[in-house]
């Protein structure tokens, strides 16, 4: 019967010494405890009927499928995945190809989007920037989380000072104007050299958003370390002689990946939104990449014309993409952390 | 109250002055004053430009002296116009307020009976379809939906009353020969939408689920009980209560607001704060953006006290 993904056995039990092996115990006792109260008012019904132990992910998905919502994201958005990857299939012009005797052809069979300004196929562009404004949110959410994560619980375990210094660090960037900081620091590092190394256009948006991004993250991972670390399964690992980076990173981290989880996917919305934003005011991605909010900068001036569906398609990709993963937030909230209300 | 509001306002000023000091550094990484000198003939310029801004002294002096002259009223002239840095942010500092005010009117009113209505009507029809166009407000990219309204409102609409001039503008804040305050309005109605979706969006689901809460009190059963009115227990007894968090985020919301318009004022070329700052960027003309921060990060500060403040005044049960 082991609802958390943490086993306090597992690692303690190693020390040896009897003493501990008797704390554990104890530490065990208490954590099931604690689980099954957890479980009590979401999973454990579930968890009666069937008469057999319901695992920690078979549990997770039986909530998550109950979101329809979710589920129907999810599948989108791995459509989406797919078609960023695969874009040279799924395409048949090249995004940069000029046509200038078929410019700005409305959507029909041949352009699924119709043509721009020169002739260039809108759908293939569509497709190909969407890997530009994929990847970017997809590596912000990583290098963000491991941030936020990293700060998080280094201010949540070791507290005092420490604790002081990032979370007051953490709060400065709750007052600095976000976005004109992003738009200097795009518009001054995109003719730089970073340490000898001249970042493109879109792996500089993901450094520079992934610093501006690990706010809240860190917040929520200190805010859970902080009761996570009075538990009984923490001093059991901490009496039989784990090191801190274990105990935080094998016994605490564990515990919180729901809410991680939930934040990341929350951050690559966030990410992919802010970038569009960068980009079309002309200080993001810059030819010749190209990502959705680039596209829309480029129809910018069609908006009020017969050519507006230049606007349509890029715009409708970036509200289409965000608004999924916001629902897949949503229903990995009710589902990995079933407690928390928003 | 009165000591603990000036408790606050007293550790607000370490904030103001950390959040300067590193916005300082960050600006004199990344920008370069002179860079606009680069094309010039003469190879002494930039050196005497530099000497003149002092900036081959440490960082530290830099500050000082900048921060002296800042507090003192002295904020440097814009490169570009030669008009004081203070004038420039001050008049596009007005034409922002007017935008955020008429913005904030609208979202509240708007906003708070969204979500009281949400809220009572719980998983009604209605409920959902407002739970699911709030999911699409806050996923929406501004510059689009700022297009979108700018190709239906103005043009197709114009189309469609087979009017001359469209009912609504998308450029200015004021026709040239026309300053009337419906000249104004016609200006600033796409710009208030625009802001309004987001603003709209998120507080609706606040006031939903302070509603929700509030609701399911034991004081609000108790004046059902008594035989009060439905309608008086959800406007008198709940709404009143149900408010109280609503005007916190809306505090804190408001102050990041005067830098956040950065791509409305952008797209309807509003000459406010956020336009000010792209313009100042693309023309090199470093010396609005290090004020512009500042002014901005002091206005979400105040905001963020004010937010504060007004929960202690609004919730007798908070004591400090």
């Amino acid at each position: 019967m082991v609802f958390r993904q943490d086993d306090p056995t597992k690692e303690a039990s190693g020390g040896g010494i009897v003493a501990s092996e008797a704390l554990v115990e104890i530490a065990e006792d208490d954590a099931l405890e604690d689980a099954a109260l957890d479980a009590s008012d979401t999973g454990v019904a579930a968890f009666v009927e069937e008469g057999k132990p319901l695992s920690q992910w078979r549990l997770f998905r039986r909530r998550f499928f109950r979101h329809k919502l979710a589920v129907l994201s999810a599948i989108i958005l791995i459509l989406l995945a797919l078609m960023a990857v695969f874009a040279p299939v799924v395409t048949t012009y090249e995004p940069t190809q000029q046509d200038l005797s078929n410019i700005r052809q409305p959507p029909s069979g041949e352009h699924w989007f119709g043509t721009d300004n020169l002739g260039r196929d809108l759908y293939s562009r569509v497709v190909y920037a969407g890997r530009i404004s994929l990847k970017i949110g997809f590596f912000v959410a990583i290098i963000s989380t491991f941030l936020g994560t990293l700060i998080g619980s280094v201010a949540g375990y070791l507290g005092k000072w420490v604790e002081q210094l990032l979370m007051r660090m953490t709060d400065l960037f709750l007052i600095i104007p976000g976005l004109a900081v992003l738009i200097v620091a795009n518009n001054h590092f995109r003719d730089q050299e970073i340490f000898g190394v001249r970042l493109a256009t879109d792996s500089l948006a993901i450094v520079i958003l992934s610093f501006l991004l690990w706010q809240t993250i860190a917040r929520v991972v200190r805010g859970l370390i902080l009761s996570l670390k009075e538990k009984e399964f923490v001093e059991a690992a901490r009496a039989s002689g784990a090191s801190t980076g274990r105990i935080i990173l094998r016994h605490i981290l564990p515990n919180c990946i729901g809410p991680i989880a939930v934040n990341a996917t929350l951050v690559v919305g966030l990410a992919i939104l802010t970038e569009s934003t960068l980009s079309f005011l002309g200080f993001g991605v810059q030819p010749p990449e190209m990502s959705w909010g680039y596209l829309v900068n480029d129809a910018r001036g069609t908006a009020g014309t017969d050519y507006a569906y230049m606007i349509y398609f890029p715009g409708l990709a970036i509200l289409l993409t965000v608004l999924c993963i916001n629902f897949l937030g949503d229903g990995l909230r009710d589902a990995l952390d079933p407690q928390s209300k928003h | 109250m009165l000591p603990y509001i000036i408790r606050r306002l007293l550790i607000s000023i370490p904030v103001v002055i950390v959040a300067s000091i590193v916005l300082f550094w960050f600006v004199s990484i990344s920008t370069d004053p002179t860079a606009r000198l680069a094309q010039s003939r003469d190879p002494g310029l930039v050196e005497r430009e530099r000497e003149r801004l002092g900036l081959d002294d440490p960082l530290t002096v830099q500050y000082g002296n900048w921060a002296t002259d800042f507090v003192r009223g002295d904020w440097g002239e814009s490169f570009i116009s030669r008009r004081g840095v203070s004038t420039e942010i001050w008049n596009a500092l007005k034409n922002t307020m007017k935008l955020i005010f008429w913005a904030i009117g609208i979202c509240v009113i708007v906003s708070v009976l969204i979500g009281v209505f949400s809220a009572v009507r719980q998983y009604s029809a209605l409920d959902y379809t407002f739970t699911t166009a709030s999911f699409i407000g806050l996923s929406i990219p501004t510059f689009f939906f700022a297009l979108l309204s700018i190709h239906f409102l103005t043009t197709e609409l114009r189309d469609l009353l087979n009017w001359e001039d469209p009912l609504f503008y998308s450029v200015g804040i004021n026709s040239a020969d026309d300053k009337s305050f419906l000249d104004f309005l016609r200006h600033a109605a796409l710009p208030v939408l625009t802001l309004s979706v987001q603003l709209i969006a998120g507080w609706s689901r606040y006031q939903r689920a302070a509603m929700l809460d509030v609701l399911g009190a034991d004081y609000i059963r108790t004046a059902r009980a008594k035989g009060v009115p439905r309608r008086k227990v959800i406007f008198k007894h709940a709404l009143r209560n149900a408010l109280i968090p609503l005007t916190t985020v809306m505090a804190v919301d408001i102050g990041a607001l005067f830098g956040g318009l950065i791509v409305t004022e952008f797209i309807f070329a509003w000459p406010g704060m956020g336009r000010l700052f792209v313009n100042a960027i693309v023309q090199g003309d470093t010396a609005i953006v290090l004020p512009w921060m500042v002014v901005v990060a002091t206005f979400i500060i105040g905001f963020n006290l004010l937010a504060d403040v007004m929960y202690g005044v609004l919730d007798p049960r908070i004591r400090y």
